[in-house]
């Protein structure tokens, strides 16, 4: 392409810009003082964190008193270490039972989203809002991740270079029954995480890799990873973590070695593709890309999208043998990507086995024996293909 | 045109539309161009007795919001692979898209990395020489032109690409 030519598409691409209405100075003014009161927040935040790990230090010192919730757990590894941040002491809770293997979506209705500044939950079937939370002041919600019990969800906010994690626990008819502080980390954002089915392990995404948190222990793993963008988190009960590893920029043509939906045995060490196995490529062919993993609560079957890209993008979900990645069934038809409002087809909910499952292809769907049905499930427009984690099921 | 940089806010609107457009061209979105563009000004305005007095102070801004897309390109990442894909889709549909995002070099400038894009746009939209990118990417004028030469490369063919997928589909949708 020639130079002038580029310069002149790039200048009328952004042309309709000229035209934006200027926000007043006093907007920026606005701006500008709470950005401010984040810093000042940051600073009181850091200062904390020092005094943490220097009282985590202290507690590890040969012959120092060590606090019990940091004492390794009998048939743990000894390479868990104090988790970082700074945590608030017995307020974690296990989620409730799972539903039974092959159990019916109905059994399961609640959903959580980030809409504006609160986090919502509502009930798929009715479509009734049953509770909203709205997090603390100067913060907001970065994301929400689901237990396997329909109940518990971890609540991710941001605030002055801090992400926190509150679990939100709910009563059996979906109101709210507590909201309670675990742990905070200083980190900008946070790109990816998931809590276990019975919200035991939290797993979340850093700028350097990944790392995997007792959250009764309060202690933590690391398996540090560069190159690519870890997303998609999903957990096959308390040992195997599913994950997408794909290249940080948004299409890239050219993929990171080892691209794909991952998984990786948390009592693996070192660094995380060494550590994880490939389970699927991501793109094996130029018509086929497969991405955004479900792994079922039992670790055995991994849901996932196919992208098949020829004249329209069309996309299904997928289920594979976690043990092989061996491609066992295509559970929804293929659908249009542009019918479904922009969102590929996608795994929301599966029971523990992966026998039932909810799906969005197109449309809202319960796939039972194999078998897709459209279901009509209330979820928020848009919301599946928004960017971050603003969805938990 | 000389900027009048002793008032802060006639220097925001002699600036406020290039800033925006600048950084709308390398994070592919308008609104979350806005908030960049919006934070680096409001930067620039806390620190206005000194940032007023340096020669450009547009430089100023434009480097912070620079590096404010490198922040915000994760956030980001989904949405720009999405907004192509639809786009891709859209098109083939006939319908009308977001002006930001319904072009073939659009598609093709997100699917460059960050550190390429950011070079192309400086170069070819803020038509600034490749001393000045430099300094604003804080990388070497031999990195500036590698980058230049590569991201040239790839949007050729990239474009190149999409003029032949048009054509084989004429009549898709």
């Amino acid at each position: 392409m020639l130079d002038d030519e580029l310069r002149e598409q790039l200048a009328d691409w952004v042309r309709p810009i000229q035209h934006l209405a200027i926000p007043d100075v006093a907007v920026l003014r606005r701006r500008a003082r709470r950005r401010r009161a984040r810093r000042a927040g940051a600073a009181a935040a850091v200062t904390a964190v020092v005094a943490a790990i220097a009282v985590a230090v202290v507690a590890s010192l040969p012959g120092s008193g060590r606090p019990a919730s940091s004492r390794p757990q009998p048939g743990s590894s000894a390479s868990w270490r104090a988790a970082p941040g700074s945590w608030t002491r017995g307020t974690w809770q296990p989620a409730g039972p799972l539903p039974a293997a092959a159990a019916s979506p109905a059994q399961a209705p609640y959903f959580v989203t980030i809409h504006g500044a609160a986090a919502v939950v509502t009930d798929a079937y009715t479509g009734h809002v049953t509770a909203t939370v709205k997090p603390s002041a100067a913060a907001r919600f970065a994301g929400v991740a689901a237990a396997g019990d329909d109940r518990t969800f971890i609540l991710a906010a941001s605030a002055a270079g801090t992400v926190t994690f509150d679990e939100l626990r709910l009563r059996p008819g979906g109101q709210l029954a507590s909201v309670v502080r675990l742990f905070s980390v200083p980190m900008p954002v946070v790109p990816a995480f998931a809590v276990s089915p019975d919200a035991s392990l939290l797993a979340y995404a850093t700028v350097t890799g990944l790392e995997v948190v007792r959250l009764a222990a309060q202690t933590a793993r690391t398996w540090p990873a560069a190159g690519g963008e870890l997303s998609s988190l999903s957990w096959g009960g308390d040992k195997t973590l599913a994950f997408e590893w794909s290249a940080v920029s948004p299409v890239a043509t050219v993929q990171p070695a080892g691209a794909g939906v991952r998984l990786l045995d948390i009592t693996a060490t070192g660094r995380l593709l060494p550590a994880s196995r490939l389970l699927i490529g991501y793109c094996p062919s130029s018509q086929l890309c497969t991405g955004g993993p479900v792994i079922t609560a039992d670790g055995a079957t991994v849901f996932a999208t196919n992208l098949v890209l020829s004249a329209t993008i069309r996309s299904r979900v997928e289920e594979y043998s976690a043990r092989t990645g061996r491609p066992l069934a295509a559970v929804t038809p293929l659908a249009d990507v542009a019918n479904g409002g922009g969102a590929a087809c996608q795994p929301l909910w599966a029971d523990p086995s992966g026998a039932q499952l909810t799906v969005f292809c197109g449309t809202t769907g319960v796939v039972a024996d194999g078998r897709f049905s459209p279901v009509e499930l209330h979820l928020p427009r848009g919301i599946l293909n928004s960017a971050g984690q603003d969805f938990a099921w | 045109m000389p900027v009048p940089h002793d008032d802060f806010a006639e220097f925001y609107e002699a600036s406020y539309h290039r800033v925006v457009a600048l950084v709308a061209a390398v994070v592919g979105d308008r609104q979350q161009a806005e908030d960049i563009a919006q934070e680096a000004f409001a930067r620039a305005l806390t620190r206005w007795p000194q940032v007023g007095q340096y020669d450009l102070p547009e430089a100023w801004v434009r480097r912070v919001a620079l590096r404010l897309t490198v922040d915000a390109g994760r956030r980001v990442r989904r949405a720009l692979a999405l907004s192509a894909a639809l786009t891709v889709a859209q098109r083939r549909r006939g319908e009308a898209a977001d002006p930001l995002a319904s072009t073939a070099l659009s598609i093709a400038l997100a699917r460059l990395p960050l550190p390429q894009r950011q070079v192309i746009v400086l170069y070819y939209l803020a038509d600034l020489p490749v001393e000045d990118i430099a300094r604003d990417c804080e990388v070497s004028v031999t990195t500036v032109r590698t980058r230049l030469a590569a991201a040239r490369h790839r949007l050729g063919r990239e474009l190149k690409e999409a003029d032949e997928s048009e054509r084989e589909v004429p009549d898709a949708r």
